[in-house]
């Protein structure tokens, strides 16, 4: 069976300071199961909140 | 006004006895306190008021806040003084002082792990409240509050091995002056809930696992002297925020930006990303990271734990 994807919580306040690309850079390197654009879905959702 | 001697009344305090009489029973517990601690009138109120006060302060992030309990004590060796005692040449004798109480208690539950906690009492300027079998607690009265009892000495007494007839020696030791426990007793009987359920945190001590690559670092964390993974109850409840985790830096003691956590399964732990442009964040140093405060992991459902400090060396 997979493995199943990692499931981060954000700190709301760093990601609303920095931008989504900065944002796709950081977590990617911390959860490389994780795809740009799974990680661009979360950036929007957290802006969303 | 010359030659007033100022006497005392005879009777005072008169000596009959109603239905209800103050008898201690069995000390089977305490709870080590500091010297600010305080049981208010609205803590002694009821018995509810009461267990959330202990329940708190037993939780409490602050250790000048916090009290310490320690149950399942099994017998007490007295060891009070007697008075010292003065006879005069005519045969009459008084009572010169009297003694200091001198309790030692032997307890099993928590081992050598209890033992060597309590020893870092030693010497502190620690207070303590029993209590009793009947679920009595009792302390120092100071008008309508009860605080700890003031100690000569606190000491937790090195164990000693089991023999054929006897297990593991470990005891705990006060010494006190009778005034705080006669004259100015306060005390509470509790019911409706145990003074045994009040449980002391557990200290969590993490450490790295798996490979590190600064900013982002997989740290797993054990509690108590049993090294009870935490990863197996409290997994998710870790990672539901990065507020549940506390990152300094070591030299400055500024705080750093935790980005992110996340469970990761493969280290049975978390991985917590700092955020290496924050102007705190040591490129090269050390790094300071712990659990949040016990009141914001009981709030995320991480209840009676305190963490150690890890430090992690950005080389």
């Amino acid at each position: 069976m997979a493995q199943e994807k990692t499931k981060p919580s954000y700190n709301k306040d760093w990601a609303n300071k920095v931008g989504e690309s900065e944002f796709v850079k950081a977590m990617i390197k911390a959860y490389p199961d994780l795809t740009a654009d799974e990680l661009k879905k979360d950036f929007a959702k957290l802006k969303e909140k | 006004m010359i030659n007033s001697f100022n006497c005392q009344a005879v009777g005072t305090a008169n000596t009959g006895v109603g239905e209800c009489s103050l008898e201690i029973s069995k000390i089977v517990g305490f709870f080590l306190v500091g010297k600010g601690f305080v049981l208010t009138a609205a803590n002694l109120a009821t018995n509810a008021a009461l267990q959330a006060a202990l329940i708190a302060a037993a939780g409490a992030d602050l250790k000048a806040n916090r009290i310490f309990p320690v149950h399942d004590l099994l017998d007490i060796t007295d060891n009070t003084s007697d008075p010292t005692e003065q006879t005069f040449g005519y045969g009459a004798s008084v009572i010169v002082q009297e003694g200091n109480y001198n309790w030692t208690f032997p307890y099993l539950t928590g081992g050598i792990c209890l033992s060597n906690a309590l020893r870092n009492f030693i010497g502190n300027n620690i207070r303590v409240i029993f209590y009793d079998s009947n679920g009595t607690l009792f302390g120092w009265k100071q008008g309508d509050t009860m605080v700890g009892i003031p100690l000569n000495q606190f000491y937790s007494n090195p164990w000693r091995p089991a023999t054929g007839a006897a297990v593991m020696n470990l005891g705990v030791r006060f010494n006190f002056q009778p005034y705080f426990i006669n004259e100015q007793i306060g005390f509470f009987k509790t019911d409706g809930f145990s003074l045994r359920s009040i449980e002391g945190l557990q200290n969590v001590k993490l450490s790295q696992s798996g490979v590190q690559a600064k900013p982002v670092y997989k740290i797993k964390a054990n509690a108590g002297c049993s090294g009870l993974d935490l990863y197996d109850d409290f997994s998710a409840a870790i990672a539901s925020a990065p507020a549940n985790w506390i990152a300094t830096n070591a030299a400055t003691g500024a705080n750093i930006t935790v980005t992110s956590v996340a469970v990761d399964v493969n280290i049975k732990g978390w991985t917590v990303t700092l955020d290496s442009a924050d102007p705190d964040y040591p490129v090269t140093g050390s790094i300071f990271l712990r659990l949040a405060n016990p009141s914001v992991l009981k709030a995320a459902g991480v209840p009676g734990f305190e963490s150690l400090v890890l430090t992690i060396v950005n080389t």
